[in-house]
């Protein structure tokens, strides 16, 4: 059933249909994006701390210049690292394999989707490089700021002049994204419901795959009002038709209102897959079936529903009325109830377990603390109206999505990766870098955000180029805070070379896999060699059990592989 | 190779037809976002339409709209007949592409005529409503149009009855997304 045919790296770059080596073309590309988000990310940290500073690869940074790395640092970080690497990437090395078939139900629409992403990127990068210079009016693009570089107020000298703008190109690299990632989804959602191995009925399925598939259709209900929004906002830019312009009677808030309709529900869009592949690797670690599989999807599907009525939170400050407000706090802080669930039914997982303390765990528990502890409890106070108006762009604010996204977005890649990377490569990671890897993140991440909460408490507005012109902004120790937040952030980027020296070293010179299942995991994609055939299977699986039995006690061996009676 | 359809869990609607209905949530999603901004839009302003700004065709377009309803009917009359016996008779399916693409030429004709009176973008909110909700639409129309043009080769030169109802289905189920679409609009936009 399969053909073992070795294809060069061109082949499996450009023009493989294999479901893996698309998820590969995908890592690769996000790679490249994220050191981009990243070297951005470096730039602005630093000036922010020495504002007289040449930063070292780049130069004196002018307030232009920050706008714009900021705002393509998270436009980057969220739409392409989180998303993509969460979505398409997980997706599509994980789904097939892991119900147990060859590969997706559209193989060709899957290759085209990777083309749409590909161009999205080089679309995206275009955009630093136009005459007036890159994006800068924020990663949420309100308007006016997103229309030109003055608002409508830019004077309109010719069609070419608004296109070749860096404007229209981030918003046509974001809807060339959407659609891509729109196509994925409904491949990863037809595959699911339809190419199922024999026997895997739906509760039968890994939560990974359960979740990502949530994730997919709760980005396809929310996705549309969205790129109805920047429809309109290209025809402002592009035609000059008015849609967000107040003084011609139309309403800047519409946009607000559009992209946190997305914005919102995008947030778990991201927060799902890992909390699927923690709750793999957490049950695996600890030896103990998943706590609670059907309660957690319920819960899940709960959240997924209230995620979309939750989104003027982020709107407290825009002039809505106070009675809406308070119904949105409420939902806001009902929401938290759902994922407070999954998160205990995660510590009676570890509960009692035998504990094995594996990279992948170390990232799990890493991860569900941050998040828990910091990140999503933070979301709580600015949840609630009263304590959001003084929050409100401040770098309270950025620190508490960092400490969501991160421990997410980075933690739980990290966590996939270090899990499912010998299934993929065959080879191991070098262990004793893992944990280097893995303690200089968590050290340096919290280095990095944490004095964020503090800088934001003592005032410190967000996305401000210099603090040196409010004297309250520059008393002691508010200056040290931004230094520390920097240093710990160059020294997290600069710690994410060891895995990247790690991976790809491994990939070509790491020690062979001993087994082929070295996690003595249950789920399939554990069950065929490393790395799987083209195919993936040699003979079709068929499942006997849920995913999550181990230590059985009738059993002698402590787990019990899906396909064995 | 290819895999035995026996292998699998049984599943409930073809890998098709469920890819077309998850299409068809981000299109109502997409729709949805630009209903509520046009329904927003208007309840700000006090002179709607403006008034000294050509009217919109409310008959023509009336009829143009039964047109496209009645396309739906025969597409609904193809697919519910659609046997094993009878798969040659698809007059009807072609039936279904000539009204679509009579309802999309007389819409053509109508925003050319809606153009030369003077009806332009950037003169205030309706008509850039107007144009992008109507101008969508359209596109959807015609992207449907290209569908049914593609399926009906399909019908024409396949036997396999299983196949022609397959592709038969996904791309009606997108035509009557279309269709039912129009008269919310309609209402909206040309009767409001
Ligand atoms: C317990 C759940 C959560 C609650 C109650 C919550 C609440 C909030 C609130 C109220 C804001 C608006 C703050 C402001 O702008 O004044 C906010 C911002 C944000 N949250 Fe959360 N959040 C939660 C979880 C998450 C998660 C899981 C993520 C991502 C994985 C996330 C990502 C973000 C981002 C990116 C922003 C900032 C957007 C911006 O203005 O640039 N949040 N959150
Ligand atoms: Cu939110």
């Amino acid at each position: 059933m399969n053909t073992h045919k070795k294809h060069g790296f061109w082949h499996r770059f450009f023009f493989s249909l294999d479901h893996k080596d698309i998820g590969f073309q995908y890592m690769l590309t996000i790679f490249l994006m994220v050191s981009i988000g990243g070297f951005f990310a470096y730039v602005f940290r630093m000036h922010l701390a020495y504002p007289d500073m040449k930063v070292p690869l780049f130069g004196l940074v002018t307030n232009k210049d920050y706008n714009m790395l900021i705002t393509n640092h998270g436009l980057i970080m969220m739409m392409w690292l989180a998303l993509g690497m969460l979505l398409a990437v997980a997706g599509n090395f994980l789904i097939p394999i892991m119900i147990g078939t060859d590969d997706m139900a559209f193989p060709k629409l899957n290759k085209i989707s990777y083309w749409f992403f590909l161009i999205s990127v080089i679309l995206m990068i275009a955009s630093f490089f136009m005459k007036r210079g890159g994006f800068g009016g924020g990663w949420t693009m309100y308007p006016p700021l997103s229309v030109g570089d003055f608002g409508y107020n830019t004077p309109y000298k010719s069609f070419a002049d608004r296109f070749f703008t860096a404007n229209t190109f981030v918003l046509l690299a974001i809807t060339f994204e959407f659609i891509s990632l729109l196509m994925g989804g409904i491949n990863f959602f037809v595959t699911t419901l339809n190419k199922r191995a024999k026997g895997m009925t739906l509760t039968r399925m890994p939560m990974t795959v359960w979740m990502i598939n949530i994730a997919s259709v709760l980005f396809m209900f929310s996705v549309g009002p969205l790129i109805a929004g920047a429809f309109m906002l290209l025809l402002d830019i592009n035609v000059g038709t008015g849609f967000y312009d107040a003084y011609r009677g139309g309403d800047p808030l519409l946009w607000e209102h559009l992209f946190w309709f997305f914005g919102h529900p995008e947030v778990y869009v991201i927060l799902l897959p890992p909390l699927g592949f923690l709750a793999d690797i957490i049950s695996n670690n600890s030896r103990k079936p998943l706590y609670g599989y059907r309660f957690i999807l319920n819960l899940t599907l709960i959240a997924a529903i209230l995620s979309m009525m939750v989104w003027a939170h982020h709107q407290f400050v825009s002039g809505i009325d106070p009675r809406a407000a308070t119904i949105f706090s409420i939902f806001t802080i009902i929401i938290s109830l759902p994922f407070a669930g999954i998160i205990l039914a995660y510590i009676a997982t570890i509960w009692k377990g035998n504990l094995r303390l594996s990279l992948p765990m170390k990232w799990a528990l890493g991860s569900v603390t941050l998040f828990t502890l910091i990140g999503g409890f933070t979301g709580l106070y600015l949840g609630a109206a009263v304590f959001d108006i003084y929050a409100h762009n401040t770098s309270f604010v950025v620190a508490h999505f960092h400490y969501t996204l991160f421990p997410t977005v980075i933690f739980g890649s990290y966590a996939a990766f270090y899990y499912w990377f010998n299934k993929f490569t065959g080879k191991e990671l070098n262990k004793f870098w893992g944990n280097v890897h893995f303690w200089l993140t968590f050290i340096f991440f919290n280095g990095f955000a944490f004095p964020l909460f503090l800088l934001g408490l003592a005032g410190q507005q967000r996305r401000i180029a210099d603090y040196r012109q409010f004297e309250f902004l520059m008393q002691d120790p508010l200056p040290l805070y931004r230094k520390i937040a920097t240093i710990s952030a160059v020294i997290l980027i600069l710690s994410q070379f060891i895995f990247i020296i790690n991976f790809f070293w491994s990939m070509k010179k790491g020690k062979k896999v001993s087994s082929e299942n070295p996690w003595q995991s249950n789920t399939l994609e554990w069950q065929t060699s490393s790395p799987p055939p083209h195919g993936n299977f040699e003979t079709y699986p068929v499942v006997y059990h849920g995913p999550y039995e181990y230590n059985h006690p009738d059993r002698e061996k402590d787990f019990l592989p899906q396909n064995e009676k | 190779m290819t895999i035995d359809k026996k292998e699998f869990q049984k599943a409930p609607l073809s890998s098709s037809i469920i890819g077309i209905i998850m299409v068809i949530v981000v299109e109502m999603m997409f729709f949805g976002g630009l209903i509520s901004a046009f329904v927003l839009a208007q309840a700000g302003q006090v002179d709607w339409p403006p008034a000294n700004q050509p009217r919109l065709p409310f008959w023509l377009t009336f009829g143009n709209m039964l047109i496209l309803l009645f396309s739906a009917f025969t597409l609904y009359k193809f697919l519910k007949n659609l046997k094993e016996e009878n798969k040659d008779k698809n007059t009807l399916f072609l039936l279904t592409i000539v009204l679509g693409s009579i309802f999309f030429m007389i819409q053509g004709y109508e925003w050319v005529r809606i153009l030369l009176f003077g009806l332009k973008t950037g003169r205030g909110l309706f008509t850039s409503f107007f144009y992008t909700i109507i101008g969508l639409h359209g596109f959807h129309v015609f992207i449907g149009l290209i569908l049914l043009s593609f399926v009906y080769n399909v019908i024409r030169k396949s036997d396999d009855i299983h196949k022609i109802k397959n592709y038969a289905w996904t791309a009606g189920l997108f035509w009557f997304f279309v269709v039912l679409l129009w008269p919310v609009l309609y209402y909206l936009i040309y009767w409001v």
